[in-house]
């Protein structure tokens, strides 16, 4: 398994995020992480990211233990992430903003690590916004450069927490391709949406919480018949 | 514009000792002391987002070492300054480990706090420190002041050099992704507590180092250099010139340096007055009077030149 979740649980005050979840993920998945506002996809998310630590259970990542890791170190290993709120640095330019993952890696010289950034400014159609803060980039650009940013490392395991949200239709066909692209070349991807329509197509496996525990974990077809998710986190028949 | 106003001013202050003499290179020279600190605090404040209360004290450690080791270890004053600057670094680094896991106003707080303990204990310490007399301090070059006042220039640029150069490489990129966001930074492989600690402890140090030289061309430390009213001068100077900016803080410092000389009258209620100052700075231009002159002065190039 590339990435094991034992019995993960989270609790903030009174409020239990996550009850003692279990999932593993092979290398080169998609996989589809769903459930209604506040099920705790996102505390999961934070929890392997390392932004959270688990109050009980582990998250080992390979033969190793991330679950008591800062941040900085579970990105070294391979695993990056974006958020459902874009995270990029505002009053830095564009091109800043994608040297920096590339910087902190130490791997490439300078010239190099701009040589790529250029490249990556070209594939996520962002050249004439180099030179410009990032605050000037609508909701949609910032998720592009959000992308942008992992791409900069080629971390190998994703979790990509609502990258549709606020991308322009046309483009948003691009992306979902784009990220088809990326998991055939090998990348692992865990992806949090609330566009049942792109989830269906794209993912592999689904993984549904809610109320912080995993109510079901199967192929979308097998989730989609599911009367539990159909009645209680889809609000319905699923159109794929 | 933004190059050459910094070389227009260092032609000045080279040539400073020639246009003037005594009270005013002398007031200069502790000019330029509050200009390394405004400037290295502006770099923390507004560079990294970290608020310390501590940078006064940091100077009154940099002086009371290079004073006791001068005087009591008999070493030349260059190698006790630098000494001074160290033993500042350190104290920032046993502060920093302590407080910079933290986020919020812990540090605000605890330097707060740790400043206070300082000045209560070197002013309680009267057998090693003459408590709040003050200590009598050899002068540096046999007090000549000229030479004073181109140390501290070397000692002001060496400081804005060493800061502009960490801010422009990848470490000082880093620093700004931390302040703008610390969770999107952190995810993106940079290591926050690091980072934050390399800049507390280099800004701790280059405080010290300002301390050191205040003590050997003033001839006296004493624990008022290191009260809350002088951490609030520093700040006001900060704010006044820019916070974002190194040389617009350093330029705070020295305006408010030389207000200060002209409003002596005023005793105590200059301070007040620069809290007004900094108030009316925080309205008009909170980017601070430099970053802000330097707008209006290309607007006036612009137009001189019939630029649209």
């Amino acid at each position: 398994m590339m990435l094991q979740i034992e019995e993960v649980t989270k609790h903030f005050g009174g409020l239990q995020a996550l009850s003692g979840v279990s999932i593993s993920f092979k290398a080169g998945e998609f996989v589809g992480l769903i459930g209604p506002n506040g099920s705790g996809k996102t505390t999961l998310i934070n929890c392997i990211s390392g932004l959270y630590r688990p109050d009980s259970g582990s998250i080992r990542f390979g033969h190793e233990t991330i679950s008591r890791l800062p941040p900085h170190g579970i990105y070294r290993l391979g695993i990056g992430r974006t958020f459902q709120i874009s995270k990029v640095f505002n009053r830095l330019t564009v091109l800043d903003n994608l040297r920096i993952p590339a910087l902190t890696e130490g791997k490439l010289h300078r010239r190099e690590v701009d040589g790529r950034s250029r490249e990556i400014l070209k594939q996520i159609k962002l050249q004439q916004h180099g030179s410009l803060n990032a605050e000037s980039l609508s909701g949609g650009q910032k998720k592009l450069l959000e992308l942008g940013m992992l791409m900069m490392t080629d971390p190998q395991f994703l979790l990509l927490d609502e990258p549709f949200a606020g991308v322009h239709p046309e483009l948003k066909s691009q992306l979902e391709d784009y990220l088809c692209q990326l998991n055939r070349n090998g990348k692992t991807i865990i992806l949090v949406s609330h566009e049942m329509s792109s989830i269906f197509r794209i993912c592999q496996r689904l993984v549904v919480l809610d109320h912080g525990v995993l109510v079901t974990d199967g192929p979308p077809e097998a989730v989609r018949s599911d009367e539990r998710v159909i009645n209680a986190y889809l609000g319905g028949a699923v159109e794929a | 514009m933004k190059g050459i106003f910094p070389a227009v001013l260092l032609i000045f202050a080279v040539l400073f000792p020639f246009l003037f003499r005594d009270y005013w290179l002398y007031v200069a020279t502790i000019s330029l002391y509050y200009a390394i600190l405004a400037s290295s605090w502006s770099m923390l404040a507004g560079h990294v987002g970290l608020i310390s209360f501590a940078h006064a004290a940091f100077a009154g450690i940099g002086a009371y070492t290079s004073a006791l080791l001068v005087i009591h270890q008999g070493l030349p004053v260059p190698v006790s300054v630098l000494v001074g600057a160290l033993v500042a670094a350190l104290f920032g680094l046993g502060i920093g480990a302590l407080t910079l896991r933290m986020r919020g106003p812990y540090l605000a707080l605890t330097t707060l706090g740790f400043s206070e303990l300082f000045r209560i204990s070197i002013t309680a310490e009267y057998g090693l420190t003459q408590g709040s007399i003050g200590l009598k301090v050899p002068l540096m070059i046999e007090g000549d002041r000229v030479l004073s006042y181109y140390t501290g220039l070397a000692l002001f640029v060496l400081t804005v050099v060493t800061l502009t150069g960490v801010l422009r490489s990848r470490v000082g990129l880093f620093l700004v992704a931390m302040r703008e966001d610390e969770d999107g930074a952190s995810t993106r492989g940079i290591n926050t507590v690091y980072y934050r600690l390399v800049a507390f402890v280099l800004t701790s140090a280059f405080a010290g180092l300002a301390g050191g030289f205040y003590a050997h061309v003033v001839g006296l430390v004493s624990p008022q250099m290191t009260r809350i009213g002088e951490m609030g001068l520093i700040l006001a100077m900060s704010v006044f010139g820019g916070l974002e900016s190194l040389l617009g803080a350093a330029l705070g410092a020295i305006i408010l340096q030389g207000l200060t000389e002209y409003l002596r009258i005023f005793t105590e209620w200059r301070l007040a007055i620069f809290g007004a100052l900094v108030l009316f700075t925080l309205k008009l231009a909170p980017e601070g009077v430099l970053p802000r002159a330097y707008v209006y002065a290309e607007r006036l190039l612009d137009r001189w030149l019939g630029r649209a």
